[in-house]
């Protein structure tokens, strides 16, 4: 890599090494606080709130989570699913519009920013979007989960600013031997977008991973809950079902609904969490050498 | 009239010779389109007196009738004040926060390191809200919280976190910035890895040290992605957060003057009676607020540097 | 969303007493007189009365009806159902189809069940819900029924007395079907039977007696003596309320779910006004500054994030103060996780104002976009008023999810709750004829409800619908008031001394606009004459 003395900086490192380190134990702590909590007694909870070091440890919470597995098992797939296609789809078409928003040739680019923005200041509101959405007939489709968050006015933009900072050398001398837009796009800029493309790749995916609003409102057969709102259903149930069955037949099982909720939140976030490091290598180490040169 | 026919003879033509770029765009067009633009003139329903079976253009007129309330009990300044404040610190030392950790971050050599901290540090994101509300809870009380727990032993008494007025504005930037470093830090990390190494390389070979590389080219460098998400952020400078301060802050309402935003405010109006009116018509006020802001500021880093601008 | 999660608490407890259901629309003619072409006799299995009438009713097009319930939809729903249904096609030629909108959704999907014009038949209401009965009613999205009732469900018709019926009346006519089912749920006040006898506290039965207790709890020390969360704010100002005099509370204006308006006295009702402006709301709220400053609650219990209920289940809380339904249906639950026996102050049993429950609180609707309203309301009741229908819906399918034993209903050796869990939050399809008491309840619950049925006022505010619609405002700046400074008076945690707080806390409900909604509740009770006067 780079030519860089080893004492250059040195101090700077060690400063940023410390910075850094004190971060992320800041942003460790309540993580490894809600997995020890997890597997906390759900008495010792409501007795003495969480802890790191706890009396006592149970799997009842996750028990009671994975109790029925081919459910969760389904929901994983579905939420798999949509991510993979929702980041798919999303990142092809946002960067294209990426790419037509940054070319300097293109008159009404201008225009068409703030067309978009301005969907992020005004919105219609629940009801107008809930009636658009059964119109489209996208009442319990796994659809409604993917197509309203399949573009994002602030991912453009992000593709617009990283597009925008790659040099026009590059452009012109493609134009020069005669290539398209969409080829210049597909062949010079998306390759050398990687960075961004990770980034906005990464978002999308978060986002998709994250999803529980849309299913909430659209969808209704429970095989195609995904991850995140079918998690919240067993949260809601075990604090919940104690009082439902107040109308109905009683089930006095201690329901560890405390750690559950811990437990349910480290369910969810697993995946996604070692989904980061293989991006990563995207924003470590740089891949435009020799771009210019070329 | 001629001008308008102008227009629309020069969109013509760039339609024609720019063919392929429109076409390109034209799926993120559609989505926008579809998901924004149609259902969008139902904001209208926070100028109306709403009625169910009449729907939202059915329903009579009543004007700025529904803005009122949050008029009458004389807080508005207040909320809105509090909302500006808080989302302007959020911005401003969110961003700020986000660029020296990245920076940081490509600094360091290790490459494990760098993995390790970067997936650590992006943590709290998804951490919910709710369970941030337990945390914090756990943290500051006054009978078992952690903190009053430390400051016994030391020696110390106990604080009233809850009861303190002045200490929570501190406090939630703070818990702003523990939970969204990580992901807004994953742009500016992005950015710098564009930058290409040669002029890294180049400029030791001057003899600039780390500080003076930083200074003098990571930083102007990442200077038009640090304005496009100021900007990009302006518009929404009335709206958001509200899962933050309601899970924080809950029903504790002595602590309201100091950080009761729009959202908590308007949530609590309308728990007891549902309506869409009321609660469209605070959108409205929020989005025409961020849009007005945000025009202006555009406007003016246009004068000053056209290329960093919005649109 | 994490806030519908947090209505979605005081939706229970709200629950819990059950909400009216309020299904009023404008009658949108779809309903009534469509099918009386053919004339054709149906199997029908119920009372005979009514087989004279059914055969002018035409059931030979068979038809599915969707009923939105709230809930989760259990493991065993399905097979419920498939039995439930098995008879109502060859009763009604009609069968169910059960969609659900779970706890933490109501918020936000309920009101747009409504709003958005789907198409559905049946759904539960209160006017305690969110999208309140009276809105659907007047707002013409449930079907009025009234003339719909000798033909399609005679016997319905005459199994709810009119009283009930008249509950359920929006301007003279009837947009949803009543439960049948009474109950009680006046406020009152929770402590352990044997913590009472540790502390030398005879009995709990007035304000003088709850400080004792918690005078005695405070001293022992091991455990908070009311611990709950900001949510305890209105528990006390039922307290308030409830002990004053011959005050009503839950006087219509202004939401059951903050500091409400209250009439002077029952024959009074149309004597509408703010507690907050009398000297016993002044005496109260130096009181209630007393109780926090002595420790009865924790100083954090604004932010307190466990709330009463949770609290005293699990040791941590010496009482708690709940309505009567909660407190007895709870029995079990306090044998299995503290094995004590409890006890309960009614707060309004001394100065007999202990109200019926209005038959509205949990009302069945029919929605204006349904397409065989007159099958659904036959559907109805069917439900209330044959008992092979009624112990399907209510309890399940007898031997798997219940068996019934001692005139208890209890579960069965053999059930697997990964099984056999299931069950419908059908309370407004209840009947007291009908009901079988569960063993896990408190068996004090009936006989509470025996003798309070002696002594109960009837709810003067029975037949009435508020319509907030000219002052929305006002309600919303109230909330906002209620939130903040009432919220804090009750706890006794406002920062001025609490003579000062009330009077502060005076001033910003007359800004808000306090009057305005009394003269505007006023002048709609002005028409209204309750039932039975």
């Amino acid at each position: 890599m780079s030519v860089r003395k080893n004492k250059d900086g040195f101090v700077f490192r060690i400063i940023c090494y410390l910075v850094i380190t004190l971060f992320a134990l800041i942003c460790l702590f309540p993580f490894v606080l809600m997995i020890v909590s997890s597997f906390m007694n759900e008495k010792e909870i409501m007795a003495e709130g969480y802890k790191l070091f706890p009396k006592e440890l149970t799997t009842s919470a996750y028990e009671f989570l994975l109790r029925n597995p081919t459910k969760l098992v389904d929901a994983y797939t579905v939420t798999i699913f949509i991510t993979v296609v929702g980041t798919v789809c999303a990142l092809f078409i946002m960067s294209m519009a990426g790419y037509v928003l940054s070319r300097r040739n293109f008159k009404y680019r201008n225009a068409f920013s703030f067309f978009i923005y301005f969907t992020t200041l005004f919105s219609g509101g629940l009801v107008p979007s809930y009636i658009l959405m059964i119109k489209l007939g996208l009442k319990d489709n796994i659809l409604a989960m993917i197509l309203p968050g399949v573009v994002s006015a602030w991912s453009i933009f992000l593709m617009k600013n990283f597009m925008k900072s790659i040099p026009d050398s590059l452009y012109e001398s493609a134009a020069i031997d005669g290539a398209g837009d969409f080829r210049i796009y597909w062949q010079i800029f998306l390759p050398l977008s990687k960075p961004s493309l990770a980034t906005v790749g990464l978002f999308s995916a978060l986002g998709f991973w994250n999803e529980w609003y849309n299913a909430m409102l659209y969808i209704q057969t429970p095989s195609k809950f995904p991850l995140q709102y079918f998690l919240q259903k067993i949260v809601s149930q075990a604090n919940i079902q104690l009082l439902i069955q107040q109308g109905a037949v009683v089930n006095t099982v201690d329901l560890p609904s405390e750690s559950i909720k811990m437990a349910t939140a480290v369910v969810a976030i697993g995946p996604i969490i070692l989904l980061y490091p293989f991006v990563q290598r995207y924003f470590i180490s740089g891949l435009t050498i020799g771009a210019v040169k070329g | 009239m001629g001008k308008v026919k102008e227009h629309f003879k020069s969109f013509g033509h760039e339609l024609k010779s720019n063919k392929i770029l429109f076409l390109m765009l034209l799926p993120a067009l559609i989505y926008f389109i579809v998901f924004c633009y149609i259902p969008m003139p139902g904001a209208y329903v926070a100028f109306v007196d709403y009625n169910l079976k009449k729907g939202i253009f059915g329903s009579e007129f009543i004007g700025l009738k529904n803005f009122e309330f949050l008029v009458k009990t004389g807080q508005l300044w207040n909320i809105t004040k509090n909302t500006l404040l808080y989302n302007l610190a959020f911005l401003i030392i969110g961003n700020v926060f986000q660029i020296i950790l990245a920076i940081m971050l490509s600094e360091v050599r290790s490459k494990w390191y760098k993995k390790v901290s970067q997936s650590v540090i992006l943590l709290p994101y998804f951490i919910s809200m709710v369970i941030v509300g337990y945390f914090a809870y756990n943290l500051f009380n006054f009978d078992h919280g952690f903190i009053n727990s430390l400051l016994n032993s030391l020696g110390f008494e106990s604080h009233d976190f809850y009861s303190d007025q002045g200490i929570w504005k501190y406090i939630i930037v703070a818990f702003k910035i523990w939970s969204g470093t990580g992901y807004g830090m994953i742009v500016y990390l992005a950015t710098i890895t564009g930058i290409s190494n040669e002029i890294y390389e180049a400029a030791s070979l001057d003899g600039a040290k780390a500080v003076q590389r930083i200074r003098y080219i990571t930083l102007p460098l990442l200077k038009p992605t640090a304005v496009l998400l100021l900007l990009f952020g302006l518009g929404g400078i009335l709206k958001g957060s509200f899962d933050l301060f309601y899970n924080l802050i809950g029903n504790n309402s002595v602590l309201y003057p100091q950080t009761d935003i729009i959202d908590t405010y308007v949530f609590r109006s309308l728990v007891g009676q549902f309506n869409f009116s009321l609660s469209a018509a605070v959108g409205f006020y929020q989005s025409l607020f961020g849009l007005i802001f945000v025009l202006t500021i555009n406007c003016i880093v246009k004068k000053i540097e056209p290329d960093y601008a919005l649109f | 969303m994490k806030n519908a999660k947090r209505r979605l608490a005081l939706g229970l407890a709200l629950m819990l007493c059950i909400g009216s259901l309020a299904g009023c629309g404008k009658n949108a003619g779809e309903a009534g007189n469509t099918s009386k072409g053919e004339t054709k006799n149906e199997d029908a299995k119920s009372g005979s009365a009514a087989d004279e009438k059914v055969s002018e009713v035409d059931t030979s097009e068979e038809v599915k009806l969707i009923y939105y319930l709230w809930g989760g939809e259990g493991v065993a729903n399905q097979d419920i159902l498939a039995e439930i249904n098995k008879k109502l096609k060859a009763d009604i030629n009609a069968t169910i189809e059960v969609k659900y909108i779970d706890w933490g959704d109501i918020g936000t999907k309920y009101p747009l069940l409504f709003a958005s014009g789907e198409e559905f038949d049946m759904s539960h209401a209160s006017p305690n819900a969110v999208m309140p009965y009276g809105t659907i009613a007047t707002q013409g999205a449930a079907v009025d029924i009234t003339d719909m009732l000798d033909t399609y469900a005679p016997t319905l018709k005459a199994e709810i007395p009119e009283s009930v019926w008249a509950s359920a009346k929006v301007n003279g006519r009837i947009y949803g079907v009543p439960t049948l089912y009474s109950e009680f749920t006046p406020s009152g006040f929770v402590t352990r039977r044997d913590l009472a006898q540790k502390y030398g506290v005879a009995e709990v039965n007035s304000i003088e007696t709850m400080e004792a207790y918690l005078d005695a709890a405070l001293a022992a020390g091991d455990m908070v003596p009311m611990n709950g969360t900001s949510a305890m704010a209105m528990d006390l100002y039922r307290l308030l309320i409830d002990t004053t005099g011959s005050w009503i509370s839950e006087a219509p204006g202004i939401s059951t779910s903050e500091m409400f308006l209250a009439a002077s006295s029952a024959e009074n009702y149309a004597d509408v006004f703010h507690p907050a402006f009398t000297g016993e709301f002044e005496a109260f709220a130096v009181k209630m500054r007393e109780w926090a400053d002595k420790g009865y609650w924790t100083k954090d219990v604004l932010s307190s994030q466990q709330s009463a209920k949770d609290n005293f289940l699990n040791g941590l809380s010496a009482s708690y103060i709940t309505h009567m339904a909660d407190w007895s249906g709870t029995y079990g639950s306090i044998n299995d996780k503290l094995g004590v026996e409890t006890d309960f102050w009614c707060f309004a049993e001394e100065n007999g104002k202990i109200k019926r429950k209005m038959g509205v609180e949990n009302t069945t609707v029919i929605s204006t976009t349904s397409k065989h309203p007159e099958r659904a309301l036959m559907a109805i009741e069917k439900f209330m008023t044959d008992e092979s229908y009624y112990r399907l819906i209510q309890y399940g399918i007898e031997g798997r999810q219940y068996e019934i034993v001692d005139g208890l209903a209890k579960q069965p050796a053999g059930y697997d709750p990964e099984k056999d869990a299931g069950g419908f939050a059908v309370w407004s399809l209840r009947n007291d004829r009908f009901n079988i008491p569960y063993a896990t309840e408190d068996p004090r619950r009936y006989e509470l409800n025996e003798k309070w049925n002696k002594v109960a006022i009837d709810n003067p505010y029975v037949g009435f619908i508020f319509d907030p619609g000219n002052v929305t405002t006002e309600i919303a700046a109230i909330s906002n008031v209620n939130a903040q400074l009432g919220t804090q008076i009750m706890l006794g945690k406002t920062t001025q001394d609490p003579v000062e707080a009330v009077a502060e806390y005076r001033k910003q409900l007359e800004q808000a606009g306090i009057n305005t909604v009394i003269e505007e509740v006023k002048s709609q009770l002005a028409d209204f004459t309750p039932v039975g006067k």
